[in-house]
């Protein structure tokens, strides 16, 4: 015999209720505390991103004004092109006198994988040691970057020493691709500024002035 | 006195049990729906608040990488200097000579009639060189320099010759 109509009818509404609660529930795990997370998450991103981006604008600003100026010397130093003639015509003046070149040829060739070099290879006589080592010092004062690769030396007939010298010059192409904007710009390293440093105080290259061949006084064709 | 009338036949009637238990979980559920318009609101309140500041943050990062677009010049130009600084510093330590070049000039100071230093070969990484002299002390004092000064790593006497017409020649490689 059935006990009672109305309280099964009761039974159901509250265990309706409850399946109801149960799914709103589950709905708002699902998509609200999904939603806020998600939207926490963005926000969290948006501000680490404000951050960088406002520490780079501060770092380029202060870089721009203060590191910039020095920063012509480092690109003679390391160019993006050959400056073979400008080491040649700096080896030329400061061994004016020194060094007597009996034979001289360029060779090309590659120092890392994105760094090329040319060598020179200086033959000929130089009346001491000294002088050689002071050429070497004298050059390396010098823009572009100038490395000496090999220096022999060996005593000839005379009083003077034979040599033989290779030197080498480099260049490398510019970097293509800048880093994505909201990558944290690093600042320069103190190694980095003490080479900075040291490049400014290289010698720009020697001009070297090319005086016309006698006779100087030339007859003007138009006249 | 007045007494209740109850109409609902005896079988229809709940008991006091099964009523007591409909009650509380009536009470559950009441305490749930409460919790849940709490949760909601509150979350509702949450993503509000998240979402006004997303929006201010993202007009802040358009505004900041605007302003860092106009400074694109200079970031290339640090780009730039950082990566030629890089490899001139790889190449100044790789074609270094500086210790080579203190050798050589040691040597020279080192070397003083009779002795002579009539040969060398220098490259970043040793120097050599061909010594004579026409006198066993010269050739002792330039070594016992050479191993006593400290100043050098590594001294490797490659040859030691004699001869009348050469007197006393050595060849030796050195490392500082």
């Amino acid at each position: 015999m059935k006990t009672s109509v109305f309280d099964t009818r009761k039974l159901i509404m509250i265990l309706g209720g409850f399946v109801l609660v149960v799914i709103s529930f589950v709905i708002l795990l699902r998509n609200g505390v999904g939603t806020v997370m998600r939207l926490y998450g963005e926000l969290k991103n948006q501000r680490q991103e404000i951050t960088i981006l406002k520490e780079n604008i501060q770092l380029i600003r202060r870089i721009d004004l203060t590191v910039m100026s020095k920063s012509d010397q480092v690109f003679v130093a390391l160019p993006d092109r050959s400056l073979l003639p400008v080491v040649v015509a700096n080896m030329k003046n400061i061994s004016a006198g020194k060094l007597n070149v009996s034979t001289f040829k360029s060779e090309i060739g590659q120092a890392q994988n994105d760094i090329n070099m040319a060598s020179l290879v200086y033959e000929g006589d130089a009346s001491s040691i000294e002088d050689m080592l002071g050429v070497l010092d004298s050059l390396q004062g010098y823009l572009p970057l100038t490395a000496v690769e090999s220096l022999e030396m060996s005593s000839g007939k005379g009083s003077g020493f034979q040599v033989s010298l290779k030197i080498a010059t480099f260049w490398s192409k510019i970097p293509s691709e800048l880093p994505e904007i909201n990558e944290p710009v690093k600042d320069l390293t103190d190694d980095e500024n003490k080479l900075m440093t040291d490049l400014a105080r290289l010698k720009r290259p020697i001009s070297d002035v090319l005086n016309p061949l006698p006779p100087t006084d030339r007859q003007n064709p138009f006249i | 006195m007045q007494q209740d009338i109850n109409l609902i036949p005896t079988s229809s009637r709940t008991t006091q049990e099964m009523s007591r238990k409909t009650s509380g979980i009536e009470a559950v559920l009441k305490i749930l729906f409460v919790f849940l318009t709490i949760s909601l609101l509150t979350i509702a309140v949450i993503y509000g608040i998240l979402y006004s500041g997303l929006s201010e943050a993202k007009k802040e990062r358009e505004k900041l990488t605007q302003e860092l677009v106009a400074l694109k010049k200079s970031e290339a130009r640090l780009v730039v200097l950082r990566d030629r600084l890089t490899k001139v510093a790889f190449l100044r330590n790789k074609y270094d000579i500086s210790g080579e070049y203190a050798i050589l000039n040691d040597l020279l100071q080192n070397t003083t009639s009779p002795t002579q230093l009539v040969k060398f070969s220098m490259n970043p990484e040793s120097v050599e060189a061909v010594i004579t002299t026409e006198s066993s002390l010269g050739m002792t004092k330039l070594l016992s320099h050479l191993v006593g000064s400290g100043l050098y790593s590594r001294v490797v006497m490659k040859s030691f010759e004699y001869s009348p017409s050469t007197a006393y020649r050595m060849e030796l490689l050195l490392g500082k």
